[in-house]
């Protein structure tokens, strides 16, 4: 009992899994924050890795990862799409044009339902989306330059080598 | 005796007085329940689903007692699943497949599980077993305990 | 260095001199030595008060150059909260540990003056080795006294819902209890170091065990109390790791406590007592460890640091490590007559009753325990909660409760006759006609779980009144029951009192959960309240809003629950208004308003609550009688 005390030290209580890995991205309906008449669904995830950030403008966190994001989208090596989380537009918009923008589409979903769908709790995460619309890395908390390397950036990589 | 009589009759009366005054034109404004439902089997489905669902911001609180934004949310998407006819075996589902097996309180009975499950009972009667087995030994004498 | 780090320094040389000179002389013989026990032991514990009492001060004065006071206090915050804010994290959490352990050590060389210096010797010399231990943790790793990085005007302030009167009496009350084990656990070992175990001893032992019990109990009773009072959703036990690490050395104590019993009366089971004793502190430090180490997520977590969890659990391993080394290798020396137990005697009930603590014990552990070992085993992430531990705690509960009221039929040296299985019988059947007449009477819902327990419930008090019948009839004095038998009586009745009030509060209580503007009206079973206002509100170190609500009509009779918000820590608390009564209690808590002028509100009637705290504490009280009547007996 003692060993498991020993070696239970060394998680983080706070974490959690993700169970929807190597799971595809549920079917969706909201409206894009950046074009207000356009509808996005599934299919523009599809084609492309995609890195979609959960963010919103009450999450003081969230600020953290921005100097990162935007270097990321300035380098054009993967598409950004973010996920604003139980927000409200114009605070939503305010908070891009102070903070900048990395995002190329924003889902907007103001009651938190899409979240939920892929089993967001909390501000800001991180979801590496394969061209299949699967689901291969979760990361909980800001997005630093190292955590992309090690977990993300590798998983590109390795995928593009073995397709399979 | 005499208080209790009259704090009795006083109960009594303001309770007969209520119920004139409900069914009177004169009924004052109610308030509105956060959650409606069909029939009090359902709102049993949903106050027992809550209570087993875990609060993942406030991690020790289910959803039931938690305020926070997300359990707000997922009552919300719990109680309009319900309106739907989801049967509570498939709202949970729902929620574990999102959420991971760290959602429920009540831990799925899998062979990962069976442990826990089972153990209390197992040992119990093991030890009843050994201890009666050791039992044996000792007959029962006239100089009793 | 200050000077109350230096006091701390000193206590833990005192305490190493207060166990190794004892043990040194009493194996070179050099009896001459033991004289240095009584001052080596008060001069440890005069260093250890003066340290909390410095600390006390800092706090009361609002000294901000201690970290640790800034982290926990601030100026605004009422002083008997600054100087409860001493236990309120964790470096100070361990002082008053350590103070407790010496108290405790203390009260043992007053009372005990009747016994052998070595004897007395070895119990302190555990005692001084358990200190020593902690003392370095709080000079290592958890110094109070540590001076701020930075100088700050004002503290961070205490948690909110630390801020409130369980904070004063919860933690200190726990400690007593969970150190208070510890007493038991030096009985047993100075019983190993002697080789000597028999009646005498176990009859010693047993008032120390009690008193522990009785200041758990009281913990424990006073953490759901508060945490009813405070949390906001009527909630009274949860079943979260913290609450499962008090409970875990309750049921322990509680084995022990009847445990002892036997070896007074037969002088079997000794090895049992022995392992018990060093199961029950085990548990504690378990306890304690789960608490402060982080790995477990809880409603009481305290600042988290692994090294600590490391220094604990190394701690830990040390204590009960050596004990049971030294159990081990003396064990053979107790001499046990051959045992002669009727299956049918009370004896083989309480034996019964051992079993089935040891089994709930094992329960609540796995249960507590097994996600993180599920998680280490890489197998994933689960949660056990209150569905579980309730589930699987229900048949054992249901057993305990039978053996409990069964035992009152089968009293000490006498055999189970025929007349006596009639009698278990008959007083089974009233018990369960009453309860279905009762649940029939009052309520609409008949559920086969109330059935079960409230008759096993009325099954003790039942057989109670039969007892103190069958006694009167045997011409005995009231004060001769009273002596012998009182304690007993009280501590079982108080379990029967505690059954009733969480099996009705468990399955008749109603809420409702709304929205409300002023003016409105709200129905919960036979009770109607009215929003009539809400307030600003303006306190010391908070500003919110209240609700005024009036209840069934009457001018004097309001509900006020409040929202709070604390600016110096950010934090929102909701704090409910209950009216309390005998029979039941109302509960509304106020919500974060909806909107301009709606306010979500959840209303509770919960009946018999009050029995599960009055239940605790008549345990309590019965285990307070069987130390005073030990007491007159001597």
């Amino acid at each position: 009992m003692v060993f498991f005390l020993w070696r239970g030290l060394e998680k983080d209580p706070n974490l959690l899994p993700s169970p929807l890995i190597n799971q595809a991205i549920p079917e969706f309906s909201a409206r894009d924050l950046l074009k207000d008449h356009a509808i996005l669904r599934k299919k523009i995830f599809l084609q492309h890795w995609t890195l979609l950030i959960v963010w919103s403008s009450w999450c003081l966190t969230c600020t953290e990862e921005q100097a990162f994001l935007l270097k990321l989208q300035k380098s054009h090596f993967i598409p950004i799409y973010g996920l604003n989380y139980r927000d409200k537009f114009n605070l939503a918009k305010k908070w891009l044009k102070k903070q900048g923008n990395p995002f190329q589409k924003i889902i907007f979903d103001p009651q938190g339902l899409f979240a939920i769908d892929l089993g967001v709790y909390g501000v800001p995460e991180s979801y590496l989306i394969d061209p299949q619309g699967i689901i291969r890395y979760k990361q909980v908390g800001p997005l630093t330059a190292a955590i992309w390397l090690e977990n993300m950036a590798t998983l590109i990589n390795q995928t593009n080598k073995n397709p399979n | 005796m005499l208080k209790y009589v009259k704090k009795f009759l006083k109960n009594f009366l303001s309770k007969l007085f209520l119920l004139v005054i409900f069914f009177s034109p004169l009924a004052v404004a109610a308030s509105s329940d956060m959650y409606v439902f069909a029939s009090a089997q359902k709102k049993a489905q949903f106050a027992e689903i809550i209570h087993e669902m875990r609060c993942l911001v406030c991690q020790n609180q289910n959803l039931a007692d938690s305020n926070a934004p997300l359990a707000q949310d997922l009552r919300l998407v719990i109680y309009r699943r319900i309106k739907n006819n989801e049967s509570p075996t498939e709202i949970k589902k729902y929620l574990i497949s999102r959420y991971g097996d760290f959602i429920a309180f009540r831990p799925v009975f899998s062979h990962i599980t069976y442990c826990l499950w089972l153990s209390p009972f197992i040992l119990f009667v093991l030890i009843m077993c050994i201890l009666l087995v050791k039992l044996r030994k000792f007959v029962p004498q006239i100089t009793n305990i | 260095m200050t000077f109350s780090y230096a006091l701390l320094l000193g206590a833990f040389f005192l305490a190493l001199l207060q166990c190794g000179v004892p043990l040194a002389s009493l194996y070179s013989q050099r009896l001459k030595w033991l004289k240095w026990v009584k001052p080596f032991t008060w001069s440890q514990f005069i260093c250890v008060a003066l340290a909390i009492l410095s600390l006390a001060y800092a706090f009361l004065v609002n000294d901000f150059s201690f970290a640790y006071v800034a982290q926990n206090s601030n100026s605004h915050l009422p002083w008997f909260y600054r100087v409860c804010a001493v236990w309120g994290g964790h470096e100070g959490s361990i002082l008053l540990w350590v103070f407790i352990l010496n108290l405790w050590t203390i009260t043992v060389l007053i009372l005990e003056q009747s016994l052998e210096l070595a004897l007395i010797a070895r119990i302190v010399a555990v005692l001084g080795f358990i200190s020593a231990g902690f003392l370095l943790f709080l000079l290592t790793l958890s110094n109070p006294f540590s001076l701020a990085a930075e100088s700050v005007r004002d503290g961070r302030d205490l948690n909110p819902l630390l801020q409130d009167p369980g904070l004063i009496i919860h933690p200190p009350l726990l400690y007593m209890g969970y150190v208070g084990f510890s007493v038991s656990f030096a009985f047993a070992v100075a019983a190993l170091l002697s080789g000597r175990f028999d009646k005498e001893w176990a009859k010693r032992m047993r008032p120390w065990t009690l008193a522990a019990w009785c200041f758990l109990t009281w913990g424990i009773v006073s953490g759901s109390w508060w945490a009813y009072r405070v949390l906001g959703w009527g909630g009274w036990w949860f079943w979260d790791p913290v609450e499962n690490a008090s409970l875990l050395p309750w049921l322990a104590g509680t084995a022990l406590i009847h445990s002892l019993l036997v070896v007074e009366k037969q002088e079997i089971l000794k090895t049992w007592v022995i392992l018990l004793a060093i199961l029950s502190f085990a548990l504690s430090l378990i306890g304690t460890f789960i608490v402060r180490s982080g790995i477990l997520i809880s409603v009481h977590a305290f600042a988290v640091d692994p090294w600590r969890g490391v220094f604990m659990l190394g701690l830990l391993v040390l204590l009960i490590g050596t004990a049971l080394c030294i159990y081990a290798y003396k064990i053979h020396t107790f001499k046990q007559p051959l045992a002669q137990i009727s299956l049918l005697s009370r004896t083989m009930l309480l034996i019964l009753n051992n079993v089935l603590l040891s089994v709930v014990i094992f329960t609540v552990l796995l249960g507590t325990l097994y996600p993180l070992i599920i998680e280490v085993l890489g197998l994933g992430k689960l949660s056990v909660g209150a569905p579980y531990f309730n589930l699987v705690f229900a048949p054992f509960a249901i057993l305990l409760l039978f053996f409990m009221g069964l035992s009152y039929l089968i009293p000490w040296k006498q055999e189970v006759r025929g007349d006596v299985l009639r009698k278990i019988v008959s007083i089974l059947l009233i018990s369960f006609s009453l309860s279905f007449s009762l649940i029939i009477l009052f309520s609409k819902e008949l559920h086969w779980q109330v059935l079960i327990g409230l008759s096993l419930a009325l099954w003790i008090l039942l057989n109670t009144l039969q007892l103190l019948r069958t006694s009167f009839k045997k011409k005995l004095s009231l004060k001769k029951i009273f002596k012998t038998q009182g304690a007993m009586l009280v501590a079982h009745a108080g379990v029967a009192i505690l059954a009733i009030g969480i099996i009705l509060s468990s399955y008749y209580s109603l809420e409702r959960n709304v929205r409300m503007r002023v003016g409105d009206n709200v129905s919960l079973g036979a009770y109607h309240f009215k929003l009539q206002q809400v307030f600003a509100l303006q306190g010391p170190n908070y500003t919110g809003a209240v609700a005024n609500i009036q209840v069934n009509h009457q001018s004097n009779q309001f509900l006020r629950p409040q929202l709070r918000y604390y600016p110096i820590t950010d934090v929102m608390i909701s704090k409910p208004a209950i009216a309390v009564g005998v029979w039941r209690d109302l509960y509304v808590s106020l919500a974060e308003p909806i909107g301009k002028q709606t306010w979500a509100l959840r209303f509770y009637y919960k009946p018999f609550v009050r029995w599960i705290w009055i239940g605790g504490l008549c345990m309590m009280l019965g285990g307070v009688w069987a130390i005073l009547s030990r007491r007159y007996a001597k």
